[in-house]
């Protein structure tokens, strides 16, 4: 394994407790591989024990288990020694291991995206109902019918997600429903009030957990919450699995989350070989997980002998965008108008520098970069021009990456709108996919699968049929457009199904096929096809295939529909990244049966099709973690957050204005709703949430409601600043930054970050 | 053989090594030698294995059938017979309500509702627990029946789990929440004058074994005793063979060494080997018939690399008397995706019978068996005109299509249920029962049956939708539609006959007028006809019990006399529909191997001759099998080493050996990792002492359910493939 000087410093790295902060593409996963490789190859890993390395995804374990076992086939090491996991399969193993432990049993119920949203769905519906009237009085009364419904309708998503962050929150800190009740209802002299939107989640926590433990079902951070009470029923079983993880290597740390430190100090506990790596200035998460970045940037690294190690040197970006991403972070560490926020936005104690000129990944040429700011006049010109000029982009370099990174769905919808339209004229290649919601290739897989649980549900159904045959029709294509790049090979896209006939004539003769035959002949010799119709020997062959496998997934259709999926699936897909998805799937309609006992297979059909269509998310929160990775030549559209991990040759950073990246606490945020006098409750029931934490556990001082708010947007201000770092530093050789002077009929300006940078 | 076989004579060997072959012999010769059959005893661990004997004595029938049979039983048969022969004595120790009633024998099923409405007002009391309730019911109903087999009392039972815990308080309050809902099922029981597994286990070993004049009974009564496979039983059992050891003229007892497999029944080891004392010798069979010496050696190497404590870790080479290859099929690998591993396997067995092998030598073994693994395996191997034998003792019967479709048949019959059946499910019930019809055809007639009657099943009076599907299905249907109108009918005109309460009749005349009889699959498939069969029992038996306990029961403050600490509780059973009660808990998922014990089964299914066998790992085990090929499958699944781990039960705390009271009796870490080294090593070695030719191993890294696998017996299989 090559490694640069800072990797092969970190790769030397004998025991102890370390941290490591880790520039952008300075290759912190191959210095992660290296190390475990060094630790084995060096012996320091006994028989009985592994290197267990922790990541954030599925295909981040792929990618360093792979790495660690070339690196050690070339020492000629022992390969066994290693376990590459992300958290959730940690937590699953230690559960597995020892379910009574953990109060369980062995075939324990997982609620994930897809049937977990049902639950905290009810949950908070069940809320609203009970308590309908007290929840109706937050909203303004003097409202017309048709403002009362829209309000009200967004209320009730709202309070959704006042419960999922509480719900969130509330088992990060280890707080049982009742805990929660204990705390809310504690009287201290000086405490300020309980905010009511603290209260709203602490209902819907109660009426969630209710509803999970009907079913003994567990939620992902219960699993996580379980491994570790397992952990303490049993410190002789915890040593054990300390002593078998000999050395534990964290990738991602910073968006780690407070179980996810307990669970791993736990193991550490004796040995202390823990060593953690991350970006604290790509820490984006804290919205959506309970991640918090002080603890990974400011407190670990004080505790006594821990090590600090840094990697900054990156071959990614051409030097003048390293130049933007260092300014960004000087500024706002050194010159951030809101004092606090320079605290705990970014951090510039690593700064990325590029690597040598003879580095096998030297950074792009510093003398062809382009960055340019663009300002338009309105968001409409703004989303029309960049797609325009992203496709001129790709047009003209077929081998060039290219990334459009947009903040919201919305503002990309229209941009892949604009795209569409331009598409139209090339028919001949994929110019873009849409990433938006889920990544193109879980819906693609979601689709065939869909269609073909839909087909089983109504096995003489011609059109359902059809439908089927159309799905596995685009996937073909999709396969083929997009296996034209260089990172996929031909041989590799070539669709399992086959070769396709004359679409029209084929579909025209299911339409009038008698189903039944087709798929099960009779001895009767009855023909399937209406006589009298030619059918060529292409169109014969495909319908014989076809048959073929809708009759063996019909009579699959006995078992249970996870199972039937796990057959379509392996009949279908062939690439590593759609098995994995089916695979996936396939689990999460288990967990959903188990929470819909009754449910037949057209309703799974549907939840299916929500994900094909985007109506349910699903994988959706990073494109890594959907094995995505940008095609040559073809655009990507993404969000800023997906984009974590990626890299393009080309970015389009979009809306980088003042709405999408504030800097001031006295203005108007996301996510604050006029009808509630521009408060966010989500966000303001977890601060209160975790300051009442705090209070209860270290008695520090409870802030006001005021002051609640206040940080709030404090912290909104700091991940934004964040999300912009990210942003950049995706762009390895371009970076293509726009505004709108004019955004949601209101004048705007661009970001205050952008106009410092361009200054 | 000493004394003409009229020693007290004690067998231990390996499987294969001809133990059960001897005690056969022993029989037919003391039968030769003129001895009364009727003084005979043979204990089996099984009705499976009891059968081998009666084989047995029908092929020598005619000579001694005039002067009675020997007594052929299992511990639990043998117990309820002479629990029922000495009730009088029993009853009023036993505390029943009513001492001259004869109590009612009560299945699982009927256990497990009483249980779980037991439960149910109190799930908020299991605070520190997270399981679906159907595993709350079972380890309730485990630890009473432990408790019974094992020799203990039921207010034992949250002390001695109490004293192995180490962990958080909370669970303490649990186990004696558990407790608490076992004293009130007892309570009910003996209320009602039920008889469930436990109580009947418990008045046979605690109360039947020490009296005198059973003592005298049975001393009388046999003469001579033959049993088998001793490690499988239960320590009652094995008290019962102490006391009639010192008073019998002859026994020949056998232990499989490796063995032990139905711990989780209760079945102990050392309390088998306890018996070594009370015989006069104890011979060693160690020439192994079935295994091949090739065999022979890797389990022996295998079993070794289990053995040395890191369960494959050590570098040390192993030492192999024989090369792999002959007794270890070639290796692939682990494998990525679970159907990488099937396809494998399949390609593997095709070679096998091309090769000239037959397929009823051919078993595949699993920790776990699902129904995709029969279905690919069913769908791969049809092409070769081989079919897929399962035996899943422990399946629940809801998962039996044939049964699905009697359900539906029921909800049919009984609209005032207010469960429609969906035209999906009722085009997969008609497919399930009728000859030869494939789900498409049936989903014609469903889609047509749903349009003409907005409940029930109504006739079809539609020649072109019979001309497409095919005349020959339309007899069938128009049998179940027209018996189903009858059934109708005749239920409705007759008032001392509610609907709701006759499930099991119900089903029995639907099976005896229509689909017993051709055009139907039960007809065709004796495996479906013994699934109807299980059913209808099953259900009879519910219903007999809930008629019994009745619709109501009166709290029950006053009987609670003799149980000292345990606040009475009011139980109220309110059954408003016996029928539709029992549809609940059949869909709910019915227990099946752990009750192995007692069930007892007078239909088998048997294997088709062009049949592979496909099982889990512990029912081949127990189940009596050999095979000339075996395919491990799954190796590297932490289920070939794991016990089954339940927060409320544990089968070593509450077995005889385990000491509550005494000092450092909390469970610890390295008993733990004792108890699965050496029941893997049990299991490896039990597996292969049953093969007679080679061992295929396959692994996936992603389990069938996607989920990553990795476990001690692929690592130490792959370390000895490394050394050879």
């Amino acid at each position: 394994m090559q490694l640069r000087q800072q990797q092969a410093a970190i790769a030397s790295y004998r025991g102890g407790l370390m941290v490591v902060s880790a520039a952008p593409g300075s290759g912190k996963t191959h210095t992660l591989a290296a190390l475990a490789a060094h630790l084995i190859r060096d012996g320091r890993v006994p028989p009985e024990s592994e290197v267990l390395v922790v990541t954030f995804t599925h295909s981040a374990v792929d990618t360093i288990q792979a790495r660690i076992r070339r690196a050690l086939q070339a020492a000629q090491a022992p390969a066994d020694r290693f376990r590459v996991m992300t958290l959730h399969s940690l937590a699953n193993q230690i559960v597995r291991e020892r379910p009574d432990l953990a109060g369980t049993v062995q075939d324990f119920r997982i609620d994930d995206e897809l049937s977990g949203r049902q639950t905290s769905l009810q949950a908070a519906q069940d809320f609203i109902q009970a308590e309908y009237d007290y929840w109706r009085s937050f909203l303004p009364p003097d409202l017309s019918a048709r403002q009362a419904a829209e309000v009200e309708a967004r209320w009730r998503e709202t309070t959704q997600r006042i419960g999922n962050d509480v719900i969130r929150l509330a088992k990060n800190l280890r707080l049982t429903p009742a805990d929660l009740r204990r705390l809310i209802a504690g009287e201290a002299a000086g405490r300020p009030p309980i905010s009511p939107f603290l209260r709203i989640g602490a209902a819907i926590y109660e009426r969630y957990e209710r509803i999970l433990s009907a079913g003994g079902r567990l939620d992902f951070d219960d699993l996580i919450w379980r491994a570790i009470i397992a952990l303490n029923n049993d410190d002789a079983f915890r040593r054990r699995l300390g002593q078998r993880w000999l050395y534990i290597l964290e990738d991602e740390a910073q968006d780690s989350t407070p179980l996810q430190e307990e669970i791993l100090g736990a193991l550490s506990r004796e040995h202390g070989n823990w060593v953690r790596v991350g970006d604290p200035n790509q820490a984006i998460m804290t919205t959506f997980t309970a991640s918090d970045v002080r603890f990974f940037r400011d407190e670990f690294p004080r505790r006594p002998g821990v090590r600090r190690a840094s990697l900054s040197a990156s071959g990614r970006s051409a030097q003048p965008i390293i130049d933007l991403a260092n300014r960004l972070a000087d500024w706002a560490v050194l010159q951030h108008p809101e004092p606090e926020a320079r605290r705990s936005g970014l951090s510039n104690a690593v700064r990325i520098e590029p690597v040598g000129a003879d580095d096998p990944q030297a950074n792009p040429p510093a003398d062809e970069c382009i960055i340019h700011v663009q300002p338009f006049g309105d968001s409409e010109a703004e989303q029309q021009r960049v797609a325009e000029s992203a496709a001129r982009y790709v047009l003209q370099n077929p081998a060039r990456t290219c990334g459009v990174l947009v903040p919201t769905n919305a503002f990309g919808r229209s941009i892949v709108g604009a795209l569409q339209s331009i598409q139209q004229r090339h028919q001949d290649r994929l110019l873009f996919e849409d990433q938006l919601r889920n990544p193109t290739g879980v819906r693609n897989v979601a689709r065939v699968l869909g269609q073909a649980v839909r087909f089983c549900s109504q096995p003489v159904n011609t059109a359902a049929l059809v439908g089927l045959r159309q799905a596995l029709a685009d996937l073909a294509a999709w396969d083929r457009r997009a296996g034209g790049g260089e990172s996929r090979g031909v041989a590799e896209a070539r669709p399992a199904y086959g070769e396709l006939a004359n679409d029209a004539r084929v579909n025209t003769l299911l339409r009038s096929a008698r189903l039944e035959r087709l798929l099960f002949p009779q001895q009767d010799g009855q023909p399937a096809l209406p006589e009298r119709v030619e059918v060529s020997r292409q169109e014969q062959a495909e319908i014989d295939r076809l048959a073929a496998l809708a009759a063996k997934w019909v009579r699959a259709s006995v078992l249970p529909a996870d199972q039937l999926v796990l057959t379509v699936a392996h009949d279908v897909f062939r690439r590593d990244e759609d098995l994995a998805v089916a695979h996936g799937l396939a689990v999460s309609l288990h967990r959903y049966l188990i929470a819909n006992p009754q449910a037949q297979l057209g309703e799974l059909a549907e939840q299916l099709d929500d994900i094909a269509n985007n109506r349910q998310k699903y994988m959706s929160d990073s494109l890594v973690e959907a094995g995505f990775e940008p095609t040559p030549g073809v655009i990507t559209v993404t969000t800023m957050h997906k984009a974590k991990g990626l890299e393009w040759d080309r970015v389009y950073l979009t809306s980088v204005d003042q709405i999408e990246f504030p800097h001031d606490v006295s203005g108007a945020f996301r996510g604050e709703q006029w009808y509630l006098e521009g408060r966010d409750p989500a966000t303001e029931a977890r601060m209160q949430l975790r300051a009442l934490h705090d209070w209860a556990v270290r008695g520090t001082l409870m802030p006001d409601e005021r002051e609640l708010i206040r940080q709030a947007r404090l912290e909104y201000i700091a991940e934004r600043l964040r999300l912009l770092y990210v942003g950049i530093t995706r762009a390895r050789r371009d970076l293509i930054i726009s505004y709108s002077r004019q955004r949601l009929g209101r004048a705007n300006e661009p970001a205050l970050a952008l106009e410092m940078l361009m200054n | 053989m000493a004394g003409d076989g009229m020693s007290k004579q004690y067998l231990v060997g390996p499987p294969g090594a001809g133990k059960t072959s001897r005690l056969i012999d022993r029989l037919v010769s003391l039968l030769e030698q003129n001895v009364r059959p009727d003084r005979i005893l043979v204990l089996a661990p099984q009705q499976s294995q009891a059968r081998l004997f009666r084989a047995a004595l029908a092929r020598v029938q005619g000579a001694y059938r005039p002067r009675g049979e020997p007594d052929i039983h299992t511990i639990y048969s043998l117990a309820r017979q002479h629990v029922s022969l000495f009730f009088p004595l029993l009853a009023p120790v036993a505390g029943f309500a009513n001492l001259t009633q004869e109590p009612m024998v009560i299945n699982v099923e009927a256990v497990q509702y009483i249980v779980d409405r037991l439960v149910q007002p109190r799930l908020a009391d299991f605070a520190d627990l997270r399981l679906p309730r159907p595993h709350l019911v079972r380890q309730i109903i485990d630890n009473m029946n432990k408790a019974a087999v094992c020799g203990f009392p039921l207010n034992q039972i949250a002390e001695r789990l109490g004293a192995a815990w180490t962990g958080d308080s909370q669970r303490l309050v649990s186990y004696r929440r558990a407790q608490e809902v076992a004293l009130d099922f007892r309570r009910f029981c003996l209320r009602h004058g039920l008889l469930d597994f436990s109580l009947l286990m418990e008045l046979f070993g605690r109360h039947l074994l020490p009296a005198r004049s059973y003592q005298d009974y049975i001393a009388a009564r046999y003469r001579h005793v033959l049993a088998d496979n001793l490690e499988e039983n239960p320590p009652v059992m094995h008290d019962f063979l102490r006391l009639l050891l010192g008073t019998c003229d002859s026994a020949l007892l056998a232990e499989d060494d490796p063995g032990g497999y139905r711990l989780f029944l209760g079945a102990d080891v050392e309390s088998a080997r306890s018996l070594r004392r009370r015989c006069d010798d104890v011979t060693r069979l160690d020439e192994v018939f079935v295994a091949p010496p090739a065999v022979v050696s890797f389990s022996v190497a295998l079993m070794a690399r289990l053995d040395d404590g890191s369960a494959g870790h050590s570098n040390a080479r192993p030492s192999l008397d024989h090369p792999l290859p002959p007794a270890l099929g070639d290796y692939p690998g682990v494998a990525r995706y679970w159907t990488e591993m099937v396809d494998w396997v399949v390609e593997r067995i095709r070679r096998l019978l091309a090769g000239g092998a037959l397929p009823a030598e051919i078993a595949v073994l699993a920790p776990f068996v699902e129904d995709v693994l029969r279905f690919e395996l069913e769908d791969r191997l049809r092409a070769e005109g081989v079919g897929v034998w399962t035996v899943r003792p422990s399946r629940p019967l809801y998962d039996h299509p044939v049964v699905r479709a009697l359900v539906v048949l029921a909800r049919l019959a009984h609209p005032h249920w207010q469960q429609p059946v969906p035209a999906g499910e009722l085009a997969r019930a008609l497919a399930s029962l009728i000859t030869d019809l494939d789900v498409a055809r049936a989903q014609l007639m469903a889609d047509a049956a749903v349009r003409g009657a907005a409940s029930g099943l109504p006739p079809i009076e539609d020649p072109a939708l019979w001309q497409r599907v095919g005349a020959r299905f339309q007899t069938p249907y128009a049998a179940l539609c027209q018996w189903l109108a009858d059934w109708h009918t005749q239920a409705r005109n007759d008032p001392v006959w509610p609907l709701s309460a006759s499930l099991d009749r119900f089903w029995r005349q639907l099976f005896s007028d229509v689909l017993s009889h051709p055009g139907f699959t039960p007809h065709v498939t004796p495996a479906s006809a013994v699934i109807c069969d299980r059913l209808i029992r099953s259900a009879q038996a519910f219903h007999a019990v809930m008629t019994r306990a009745g619709p109501i029961d009166p709290a029950l403050q006053d009987d609670n006399a003799g149980l000292p600490g345990i606040a009475p509780r009011p139980l109220r059973v309110t059954t408003p529909d016996i029928g539709l009660e029992y549809l609940s808990i059949l869909s709910q998922g019915l227990l099946g191997a752990q009750y192995a014990l007692e069930r007892e089964q007078p239909m088998a299914e048997q294997p088709g001759a062009r049949d592979i066998l496909l099982a889990p790992v512990y029912a081949y085990l127990t189940g009596s099998f050999r095979s000339r090929y075996q395919f491990w499958l799954d190796t590297n699944s932490l289920g070939w080493y794991e016990r089954i781990y339940q927060p409320l039960t544990h089968p070593y705390v509450l077995s005889r050996r385990w000491n509550p009271g005494a000092s450092g009796m909390a469970w610890t870490e390295a008993d733990e990792r004792r108890e699965r080294q050496a029941m893997l090593r049990r299991l490896v070695g039990g597996l292969l002492y049953r093969c007679s030719g080679q061992v295929f191993v396959a692994s996936s890294r992603l389990g069938m359910s996607g989920e990553e696998e990795s476990g001690p017996l692929e690592r130490a299989i792959r370390r000895l493939i490394d050394a050879a």
